[in-house]
């Protein structure tokens, strides 16, 4: 009882506190929305995505396939290569707001991006339509020439790009089962048949990343009511900022928590809970329990925030619940530990200012790499500090991988008691 | 004589090369009001630590009401209060909300805690102020609830380190009368404080402290009886001279004379009567008194007798 009622306590003080208020939830919210703001609208009836559209140059060179020189989509939509298709899908309606598509020779393309009339050439290599049907032996690669002064825009359209040539992967991927399943009973198909087939599947799969597509246009939260991850590319980065803006303020908060002790300890109320016939154990306990309740509410609060007023979609539910459990667990317990390292809270503040600030930066690294050419990189580097493995864990959530999810929080809770294990050692040692 | 509350044997405690407490022992008995007295750094806090369970003693035992701090903690704190000297409390809530928690901490629930907590808030007079912030409190009203606090869950010993530090009269008139009516109730206090009157008008009795080691230990009466009674005359001077002291010291009348710089107190029997050879021979010694001050016998000339030094030194 004695625990409940000292972290009651603390989380009573922390909630009549306005600095505490404005760290927990006021800071990552307003960076959230700065973004939106910035790069969309996040009220209206219509909101827009005003992000400035790019200017991009296509570069098709793809040459087609002498084993299907037609792929249909309906009758008046057919297309003699996937290049072609590629083209055509952009051109939609759909895209009009994100980019201003021109076609051009390669070596004019890539001038143009140099001189910075164009935002990105997109050079769809000879071999374009083999590769995707399976029929080259050799390494075919898309690229994605651009303007290194721009960042959002063209990492949007290679976005798009790599979600239509999802499409047509799984078009050649569905074209293997079906072929397989039919040998299995006896039927074999030949090349011919085996094209047509594709170019069906394919056209198909293109007519419904159109479908999909119009949900492009919509970053409010009617934009994710379906609950599927196909966020446009707005809330995707909005997720990654907030996720990474949540984690960042949830270690202070774990901190912060655990700098009650010290305060304590100074202004006398911790010699004064002694005097009650406290233990050590049950004051250590109660701090950590307010801090992991406190951090319980945050996150809750920013992911709940996040998912109505900027439309983000967090991933399937247990996944996230895991990783959630995991960060509070470890965020909480980071706080004691690094707060059994200093002796007041002058010290403590060190701690808050270069600290946690290095670790949370390098642990939330992935936000300020992403669509460059390190980003793989920073897939493990910033595993070297707790706020990493956080990171790491939302990632694999959003991206409905439970298993990674899992091991990353598998990662985070061994952290965790180990923290916690080092941290109340050395404020029983000292506090006795 | 009635059971003791608190028994402190051979106490000794070192802060590095400092002998905070030196070899203390005392005993204290049920319904007693026991004061420390003397000056800053005399071991009083130190010695509270050590009997509150809060420092260990280098040596040394304490038992509160038959439970020993170092063996039985537990047990032993249940049966206490203890007011530190510093306010202890959480400035950003409420008084109600410090005092409802505090109230948890020494196991109080629902309706008992509650009421507890009424009756606190009355003792120490702010019934009226229970929902205000305590950081927009006074000094005194902060000293007041800090002293609440240790009276929530109705102890019978309580030991209050110097309450009363730094508090308007009005603030400290209450503290005081809060320390009476808990005596009438039968409650044991150990009281300490480096004000003499207050040693007086509280305790039943007094160890007077020095360096670490009680110098002085009785009732109010029996420490007057150290100095044999002796009315104190202290004397400014123009300027400090050995002929004059040496002609007081030989005064009839006269029991001792101590000196600190132009200041000289003169222990004497009958002030009245000794007063006007008192300024006679400093007349003829050329030696102008600028400043007297009569004093009968109290705590301060007890601790100026046994340690040459005034106790606020």
């Amino acid at each position: 009882m004695k625990i409940i009622a000292i972290a009651i306590k603390d989380l009573w003080r922390a909630f009549r506190s306005f600095f505490a208020l404005a760290f927990m939830f006021g800071v990552p919210i307003l960076m959230t929305a700065m973004f939106a703001f910035l790069f969309g609208g996040i009220g209206g009836d219509e909101p827009e995505f005003n992000i400035p559209r790019t200017d991009v140059v296509i570069v098709n060179q793809d040459e087609g396939s002498p084993l299907v020189s037609n792929f249909e989509i309906d009758a008046r939509n057919s297309f003699s290569t996937m290049g072609d298709m590629l083209v055509d899908t952009l051109q939609q309606e759909t895209f009009k707001d994100l980019m201003t598509l021109t076609t051009a020779k390669e070596a004019d393309a890539r001038l143009a991006v140099d001189n910075q009339q164009a935002g990105l050439a997109l050079i769809i290599p000879a071999e374009f339509t083999n590769a995707l049907i399976g029929q080259s032996n050799q390494l075919v690669e898309i690229e994605f020439y651009q303007d290194p002064d721009l960042s959002l825009g063209p990492q949007i359209i290679q976005s798009i790009v790599m979600s239509i040539l999802d499409g047509f992967s799984s078009g050649s991927l569905t074209l293997d089962t079906v072929t397989t399943v039919l040998e299995d009973q006896g039927v074999i198909l030949n090349q011919v048949e085996k094209m047509t087939l594709l170019s069906n599947l394919t056209a198909g799969i293109e007519t419904q990343q159109e479908v999909e597509d119009t949900n492009l246009n919509i970053i409010t939260p009617t934009g994710i009511s379906n609950g599927s991850d196909q966020a446009n590319p707005l809330q995707t980065i909005l997720r990654s900022i907030m996720a990474g803006m949540m984690i960042f303020y949830a270690f202070f908060t774990g901190t912060s928590a655990a700098q009650t002790i010290l305060q304590e300890e100074e202004n006398g109320t911790l010699a004064r809970l002694f005097m009650t016939a406290t233990p050590t154990t049950t004051i250590l306990n109660g701090k950590f329990l307010a801090g992991f309740l406190m951090i319980i509410v945050q996150v809750i609060v920013l992911l709940g925030f996040a998912n109505l007023v900027f439309g983000i979609y967090w991933g399937p539910l247990m996944p996230l619940l895991f990783a959630s459990i995991g960060l509070v667990a470890l965020a909480t317990s980071f706080g004691i530990f690094v707060m059994s390292l200093v002796n007041s809270t002058k010290q403590a503040g060190i701690i808050f200012g270069a600290v946690l600030t290095f670790t949370g930066m390098l642990g939330i690294s992935s936000l300020f790499v992403m669509g460059t050419p390190i980003e793989e990189t920073f897939n493990y580097l910033p595993l070297l500090v707790p706020q990493g493995w956080a990171m790491n864990a939302f990632e694999a959530s959003w991206k409905g991988n439970s298993v990674q999810t899992l091991l990353y929080t598998g990662g985070m809770l061994v952290l965790a008691v180990l923290f916690f294990a080092i941290g109340n050692a050395r404020f029983k040692k000292r506090l006795n | 004589m009635n059971p003791e509350a608190i028994k402190v044997q051979n106490l000794d405690k070192h802060f590095d090369d400092i002998h905070a407490v030196d070899d203390v022992s005392f005993t204290i008995h049920t319904g007693e009001i026991f004061s420390l007295l003397g000056p800053n750094g005399a071991g009083k806090t130190t010695i509270i630590g050590m009997i509150s369970g809060l420092l260990t003693p280098d040596a040394g035992e304490v038992w509160l009401m038959g439970n020993s701090i170092l063996e039985n903690p537990k047990l032993a704190k249940a049966k206490l209060g203890v007011v530190p000297q510093e306010i202890a409390l959480y400035e950003d809530i409420s008084a109600q909300a410090n005092l409802n928690f505090w109230g948890k901490m020494y196991g109080l629930r629902g309706q008992e805690l509650t009421s507890h907590v009424d009756e606190v808030l009355a003792l120490v007079g702010l019934e009226d102020r229970g929902n205000g912030t305590v950081s927009k409190f006074s000094g005194g009203m902060q000293r007041r609830l800090n002293v609440g606090i240790a009276l929530l869950h109705k102890p019978r010993l309580i030991i209050m380190d110097e309450p009363t530090v730094g508090i308007d009269p009005q603030s400290r008139r209450k503290i005081l009368d809060s320390v009476k009516q808990l005596r009438d109730q039968g409650v044991t206090i150990l009281y300490t404080t480096h004000y003499m009157e207050e040693a007086q008008e509280l305790s039943d009795r007094i160890a007077i402290m020095d360096n670490g080691k009680i110098i002085a230990l009785g009732s109010h009466q029996e420490l007057i009886e150290i100095v044999g009674e002796l009315d104190r005359i202290r004397l400014t001077i123009n300027e400090k001279s050995l002929n004059v002291i040496r002609a007081w010291e030989s005064l009839g009348g006269v029991a001792k004379v101590t000196a600190e710089d132009e200041t000289i107190n003169l222990f004497v029997k009958d002030s009245n009567q000794v007063l006007p050879d008192v300024f006679e021979t400093a007349a003829k010694e050329n030696v102008r008194i600028t400043g007297v001050d009569i004093q009968e016998p109290n705590l301060e000339a007890v601790f100026l007798h046994l340690t040459g030094r005034a106790l606020r030194d």
